[in-house]
């Protein structure tokens, strides 16, 4: 390897640590851990450069890297990630004051209780801007069988969020005055 | 992330249990998504990271 091929490698490797680290939570629901599982990939991405076509996609690269390194640990230690103390909840959480409202506290905890498999899906598509075509890749699996995972999560957020119509993300019995004053106090919060 | 990648996955299938969210109900719970993770993602990054590929480089350099 050349110094320059390395020195080059460094800058996007650091870029993509706050992706790797947020996704890695998002699994994880544990800094520690998640921090852990990011070094870890970074480790293996630079020991295996040789097997990284350059050009393709690295980011999508390193987040395969990395939740094989999730999933293949969670398999020799033979449990699931269990949360019944809502700790990934508290760990994804905003500040509610910000939002002036309880449903990002309630939104943190639907998402943990989401499998594995449909949360790093939903989080892959929706919060990573992957396309489908790549989330397949990543995670070696059916472009079909990622759609459906996605789908499943949202379903079974608004099952968990009882959400019924889009009205029911505001909170409960809200009028149109209501809702005024409820975006009044959002703008309020954000502009304090 | 692209809104027809959200309105796509849905507006001409069932979901899985023959339920079908609306496009507001998909969006709403995108954008809440994208905020969450959006807190995640401003953490600055960890001395620890910038230690460990300063390592790397030496040690490949060293080689």
């Amino acid at each position: 390897m050349s110094l320059s091929k390395q020195d080059s490698l460094c800058e996007p490797l650091i870029k993509a640590v706050p992706n790797l680290r947020a996704f890695a939570i998002s699994l994880c629901g544990d800094v520690d851990r998640a921090d852990d599982l990011v070094q870890e990939t970074l480790v293996k991405a630079w020991n295996n450069l040789a097997s990284f076509q350059q050009g393709t996609n690295l980011k999508a690269w390193l987040f395969t890297i990395l939740r094989n390194t999730y999933f293949s640990e969670c398999r020799k230690l033979r449990r699931e990630v269990k949360d019944p103390d809502g700790e990934l909840a508290a760990k994804l959480s905003v500040h509610p004051e910000q939002h002036g409202h309880m449903d990002f506290v309630d939104f943190n905890t639907a998402l943990a209780k989401l499998s594995d498999d449909q949360r790093e899906a939903l989080i892959l598509v929706g919060a990573e801007g992957f396309s489908y075509e790549e989330v397949a890749d990543i995670c070696g699996c059916a472009v079909g069988t990622v759609k459906s995972r996605v789908n499943r999560a949202r379903v079974r957020l608004v099952e968990l969020l009882k959400i019924r119509q889009v009205n029911d993300l505001e909170p409960q019995g809200v009028t149109e005055a209501g809702r005024a004053d409820n975006l009044a106090r959002k703008l309020a919060s954000v502009t304090r | 992330m692209s809104e027809e990648q959200s309105l796509d996955s849905g507006s001409h299938a069932k979901a899985a249990g023959g339920s079908k969210l609306s496009s507001e109900v998909r969006n709403r719970l995108g954008r809440h998504l994208r905020v969450v993770y959006a807190k995640l993602v401003e953490e600055p990054v960890p001395e620890r990271f910038f230690k460990l590929l300063e390592e790397l480089e030496a040690t490949e350099k060293a080689s």
